[in-house]
C-alpha cells in the first residue's frame, strides 16, 4: 500500500470516527416517560375477557411511535402474569415490529394486529402494518416490553421509541399512562453477549442501558378517602360517605430473563408520609409482576362497609350490594387521617429495581345490580422517581446491583 | 489531490457508507430542562377546571338538556321530580348534582422546610359587551349579547405556603385551602415545623386556567436553586350517577444549583444566563437547555372509531390540546409578550406527513380538529386531524414553536402542553333497559350523542377523559423568562 493511500485510510477512519461521535448520543442516567428510549416498558396491560357481574371488562390499546427519521425495529415481549391458583404464569410471547420514519402505530391487546394490506381506509388496521402482532388470551394481565433492535435482531441503542397504553372499560371509561422508556448508551450497545442488556449506565458508570430508579415517589389519595367532588357537589351519589378512592400500583422487576423464562423477585419497602408529616412503613415482595391495591400490601382482608362480611376486594362487596371492602391498612384513611399521602417505594439493597405505574379508581355509591356496572372511573399516571439502583447500591456488600434483561438468543 | 481534500472525500464517503449500511443513525438526545419524572423547582399544572353546572346561553353547562335562566336552575332541586335528571324525590338531598372540579396535589420531597410562591391564572374569556359572561371562541355567538366578541383573559392570583419535611398536601381548586394541615399543630421534626400560608379558592367559577409554583427561600422568599417539588392534578366530573376522572403529572422545570443571579424576579430558563434547565454538552458550545424545542405526542385522530374487547366494543374519540407558553410575566400581567407561532408536523400510520400551524398568546385549549378549522364542530371532518381525512386511527404530531429574534438570548417562545382525550361513554341502543339509572350491559356501541348510534338513541350520553403528558425533544439556543413579583 502506498504511503498516500495509507494516509487516506487513516484520515478516512478519523473521519468516520468524527461522524460516529457526532451521531452518538449521551444519555441521561434515568428511565423516563418524557423522552424516547431503546426499551419501552408498558407495566400494565389488561384484557380481562367478558365482564362479570359488577366488574367491567377492560382491554388495552397500545400506541408506539418511531421518533427518528430511520426505519426502526423492535422485539416485543408480552409477559402474561395472570395468576392460576395464586401462581403467576409468567408466560412469554414475543413478536417483532418495524416502524418507518416517524411512523406511529397502534393495536388492541385483545385483537392484536394482522398484516393485511387491504384494510379499509379509516378502520382499525389501516396504515402500514408494523408486523404480525398476536392477540393476548382472555384474562391476560401483565406487561409488554419492546426492545429496539437492528435488522439482524441485535439490540440497538437508538433511543427512538415512545409509547402509551390506554385501558378502556366496556362501559366507556378510559385511563392512560405513558410507557416507561429505558435509554441506551449507544456507544456501548450492543454489549457482549448482545442478548444480555445490562442496566448499568449511571452517573458514576458508563454502562449499556440506564439503571432503573432507586426510589419511586407516589402522591396518592389514601385508601378509602372520600371523593371530595362527589361528596360536596353530588351528595346523592355519596350517601354515608360511600364514594371512596382507591390507588392501585403495578410493579415489575427491572431484571427479566426471557431466555430461560426465569422471573425475578424484588422486595420493596414503602415509606408513607401523610399530610401531618407522620411517617409509616410497609413492605411487599414482587414476584415477576404485581398489581395491587395499596391497602392489600399489609391488609389482605377487610370488611364490607354494608354488612361487615369479610372480603378480599371491593368486588366481593359490590356484587352483593354491600358497599365497599374497607381494610385496616397502613394506607387507609382510618390510619393516615388525611386525604392524601406521599409514598416512597425503594427496593431492599440486595435486590434489583422495579418499574411502576399507578392507577386510581374513583367510586360512587351506584349500587350495581345485574344490569349495572358503572360506578367507577379509573385514572392512570406515571409516578416520579429519584436516584438509580447502580449508584445507590455501589457501597452495598454485594453492590452494585445491576439489573439485566436477557432476551432469547437468535438461532 | 491534497491530503486535506483526500481526508474530506474519504470521510464523507465513509460516513455515507456507514449511514447507508447502518440500521439507523443514533438518535441525539438533547436534554431539556423540563421533566415530569423528577422533583423540580418550578411545577406547572397546565389544565385546571372547575364547573359547578352554571347556566350558559340558556342551558346548564354540564346538563345541557336542562334549560335555565340562572345558575340556581342548574343546582339539584326537588320539584316532585329532580330537576336535572327527572328521578323521583322527596327532598332536595335526594336529587343528584353535577360538577367538575380539580384536586391539586403538591408535595415537598425533601427533608427540609420549603416554601413555594404559586400563581393561579384565570384564563377564562369574557364577552366584550358583557364582562361577567364567560365565553369561548366556539360559543360566543350564542352566549354573548348580540354583537359581542369573546375577549381572551389572563388574570393572575398568587399565594405562598410552606411545606414541612416530605409533606404532601391537596386541595380543591373550587374551595382552596383556608387552613393548611400543620398550621396550628406541629409536625414531627425537631424542632417542629409548621405550615404557613393558605390557598385561595378559584377566583371565578366556571374556571379554566393554570397553576405555576416556584420554590423560594423560606426566609427571603426569593427563588432558590433547590429541586424539591412534585405535583399532580386530578380532574373529577360527577353528573348524577356518571363519574369520570383523569390525572396528570405537573410539568417541572429544574433549577441549576448555584446559578441564581442578582436579579431574583427574573427566572431565566435556559439561554445565556440560565438559572433553570439542564447542562447540554451535545452542542457546540455546550449550554444549558431550557424548555423543549419540540413536543411530540401520540394521539388518536378526531373521530377515530376505536374497536376493542375482541371486537365487541366500539366508540369514538376526540382530543384536546392545552398549550401554554414557557414564558410568563406575572409582574406585568402578560403571559407572552409576543404571540407565538406553533408549527405542527403530523404523521399518520402510512408515514404520510401533513402540517399546519396556529398562534398562541396566553393560553390555548383547543380540540385538535379546530387547529386548522373554525372553532366548534363545523368543518371538523375536513381537518387534517380528522380520522376521516387521515385514514388511520392514530398519528404522531410534532409541535415546534417559532423562536423570536435573538436579541438578548431570551425570546425562545417555547411552549408546554398537555393532551386530553374524550372518549364516548354513552351507550347506543333502543333496547337498553334502564335500571337504577343505568342501561343494560354489555353494550357494543359507545356514543357521545344520538348521531353516533347506528340503532336507537344514545343513553347516558357523555364522555370519559384521560390526560397524558406529552414528550419532549431537544432544547434551543434562546431561553425563556418567567418574571415574578418580589415580596
Amino acid at each position: 500500500m502506498s504511503k498516500a493511500l495509507g494516509m487516506r485510510c487513516v484520515w478516512g477512519l478519523c473521519g468516520v470516527l468524527v461522524c460516529v461521535l457526532a451521531l452518538a448520543s449521551v444519555t441521561r442516567a434515568e428511565v423516563s416517560t418524557d423522552v424516547s428510549g431503546s426499551v419501552l416498558v408498558f407495566p400494565k396491560v389488561l384484557w380481562t375477557g367478558p365482564m362479570t357481574l359488577g366488574e367491567p371488562s377492560r382491554d388495552t390499546v397500545i400506541e408506539i411511535s418511531n421518533t427518528s427519521n430511520n426505519l426502526v425495529h423492535a422485539h416485543c415481549f408480552y409477559v402474561n402474569a395472570q395468576r392460576v391458583n395464586g401462581v403467576p404464569l409468567w408466560q412469554i410471547t414475543d413478536f417483532t415490529i418495524w416502524l418507518t420514519r416517524q411512523q406511529p402505530t397502534h393495536w388492541v391487546a385483545s385483537q392484536g394486529r394482522s398484516v393485511n394490506p387491504s384494510d379499509s381506509f379509516g378502520t382499525d388496521g389501516a396504515g402500514l402494518d408494523p408486523g404480525a402482532i398476536p392477540p393476548v388470551p382472555f384474562g391476560f394481565e401483565g406487561e409488554l416490553k419492546c426492545v429496539q433492535i437492528d435488522a439482524s435482531g441485535t439490540p440497538f441503542g437508538g433511543n427512538n421509541l415512545k409509547g402509551e397504553a390506554l385501558i378502556r372499560s366496556d362501559d366507556g371509561d378510559v385511563s392512560k399512562a405513558n410507557a416507561i422508556a429505558i435509554l441506551a448508551n449507544p456507544d456501548l450497545v450492543p454489549g457482549d453477549p448482545s442478548n444480555i442488556l445490562r442496566l448499568d449506565n449511571s452517573v458514576l458508570n458508563d454502562g449499556e442501558y440506564n439503571s432503573c430508579p432507586n426510589t419511586w415517589m407516589l402522591d396518592h389519595f389514601v385508601d378509602g378517602a372520600t371523593n371530595p367532588v362527589i361528596e360536596e357537589h353530588n351528595e346523592a351519589w355519596c350517601s354515608d360517605d360511600e364514594c371512596p378512592i382507591r390507588t392501585y400500583l403495578t410493579l415489575v422487576p427491572c431484571t427479566q430473563d426471557f431466555e430461560n423464562v426465569s422471573p425475578a423477585t424484588v422486595t420493596v419497602q414503602f415509606a408513607i408520609v401523610n399530610e401531618l408529616e407522620q411517617v409509616f412503613s410497609a413492605s411487599t415482595t414482587v414476584d415477576c409482576y404485581s398489581t395491587f391495591r395499596l391497602a392489600d400490601v399489609d391488609a389482605p382482608t377487610g370488611k364490607c362497609s354494608g354488612d361487615g362480611d369479610t372480603c378480599l376486594s371491593d368486588y366481593d362487596c359490590i356484587q352483593s350490594s354491600d358497599g365497599f371492602c374497607e381494610k385496616a391498612s397502613v394506607f387507609s384513611l382510618g390510619n393516615l387521617g388525611s386525604s392524601t399521602a406521599f409514598t416512597r417505594i425503594t427496593p431492599v439493597d440486595v435486590d434489583g429495581g422495579v418499574l411502576a405505574v399507578a392507577e386510581e379508581v374513583h367510586y360512587n355509591n351506584n349500587n350495581p345490580d345485574d344490569t349495572q356496572t358503572t360506578n367507577r372511573a379509573w385514572a392512570a399516571w406515571n409516578p416520579q422517581a429519584t436516584g438509580n439502583r447502580y449508584d445507590a447500591t455501589l457501597d452495598s456488600p454485594n453492590g452494585p446491583v445491576v439489573d439485566v434483561i436477557t432476551i432469547p438468543q437468535g438461532f | 489531490m491534497s491530503t486535506k481534500m483526500g481526508f474530506w472525500r474519504w470521510a464523507l464517503a465513509s460516513a455515507a457508507i456507514l449511514i447507508a449500511t447502518g440500521t439507523a443513525g443514533a438518535h441525539v438526545i438533547d436534554p431539556t430542562g423540563v421533566t415530569t419524572d423528577e422533583p423540580t423547582a418550578i411545577v406547572l399544572y397546565p389544565r385546571l377546571k372547575v364547573d359547578l353546572n352554571a347556566c350558559q346561553g340558556g342551558f346548564c353547562s354540564l346538563t345541557p338538556d336542562v334549560a335555565c335562566t340562572g345558575n340556581s336552575d342548574c343546582q339539584p332541586r326537588c320539584d316532585g321530580t329532580c330537576n336535572l335528571d327527572g328521578s323521583a324525590c322527596t327532598s332536595n338531598s335526594d336529587c343528584p348534582g353535577a360538577a367538575v372540579d380539580t384536586i391539586v396535589q403538591l408535595t415537598n420531597t425533601s427533608e427540609f422546610l420549603t416554601k413555594v410562591h404559586c400563581f393561579y391564572t384565570n384564563t377564562n374569556s369574557h364577552c366584550s359587551n358583557s364582562p361577567s359572561t364567560i365565553c369561548t371562541d366556539a360559543d360566543f355567538r350564542t352566549v354573548c349579547p348580540l354583537g359581542g366578541l369573546c375577549v381572551p383573559g389572563w388574570q393572575e392570583t398568587d399565594f405562598r405556603l410552606t411545606l414541612t419535611k416530605r409533606q404532601p398536601i391537596s386541595w380543591s381548586v373550587n374551595d382552596g385551602l383556608p387552613s393548611l394541615p400543620l398550621a396550628t399543630i406541629p409536625g414531627q421534626g425537631s424542632p417542629p415545623q409548621f405550615n404557613e400560608g393558605n390557598i385561595p379558592a378559584a377566583p371565578e367559577v366556571p374556571f379554566t386556567g393554570e397553576l405555576l409554583c416556584v420554590e423560594v427561600d423560606t426566609a427571603t422568599e426569593l427563588p432558590t436553586d433547590r429541586n424539591d417539588y412534585k405535583g399532580e392534578a386530578s380532574t373529577i366530573k360527577t353528573i348524577a350517577s356518571q363519574i369520570d376522572a383523569n390525572k396528570y403529572n405537573a410539568i417541572g422545570i429544574k433549577a441549576i444549583e448555584g446559578a441564581q443571579d442578582g436579579n431574583p424576579n427574573v427566572l431565566n430558563i435556559g439561554g445565556p444566563n440560565a438559572e433553570y434547565g439542564v447542562f447540554n454538552d451535545q452542542v457546540d458550545p455546550p449550554r444549558f437547555g431550557g424548555c423543549p424545542n419540540v413536543l411530540t405526542l401520540n394521539h388518536f385522530f378526531d373521530g377515530a372509531d376505536v374497536i376493542t374487547h375482541d371486537g365487541n366494543v366500539e366508540g369514538k374519540v376526540t382530543s384536546e390540546l392545552t398549550l401554554v407558553p414557557c414564558q410568563n410575566d406575572y409582574l406585568n400581567q402578560t403571559a407572552n409578550g409576543n404571540i407565538t407561532t406553533i408549527q405542527f408536523l403530523i404523521f399518520n400510520e402510512f408515514e404520510q406527513r401533513f402540517s399546519t400551524s396556529t398562534k398562541l398568546n396566553c393560553y390555548k385549549e383547543i380540540q385538535l380538529s379546530d387547529i386548522d378549522t373554525l372553532p366548534g364542530p363545523a368543518g371538523n371532518n375536513f381537518s387534517i386531524f380528522s380520522a376521516g381525512v387521515q385514514g388511520t386511527l392514530t398519528g404522531m404530531s410534532r409541535l415546534r414553536s417559532v423562536a423570536g429574534p435573538n436579541l438578548d438570548g431570551y425570546d425562545g417562545r417555547t411552549i408546554l402542553a398537555l393532551l386530553t382525550e374524550n372518549w364516548a361513554s354513552g351507550v347506543c341502543g333502543a333496547d337498553a333497559t334502564s335500571s337504577g339509572g343505568y342501561p343494560e350491559y354489555p353494550a357494543d356501541q359507545l356514543c357521545f350523542t344520538d348521531d353516533d348510534c347506528f340503532r336507537g338513541t344514545c343513553q347516558h350520553a357523555g364522555s370519559s377523559t384521560t390526560s397524558s403528558n406529552v414528550q419532549f425533544q431537544g432544547s434551543r439556543d434562546q431561553g425563556d423568562q418567567i418574571i415574578i413579583p418580589l415580596p
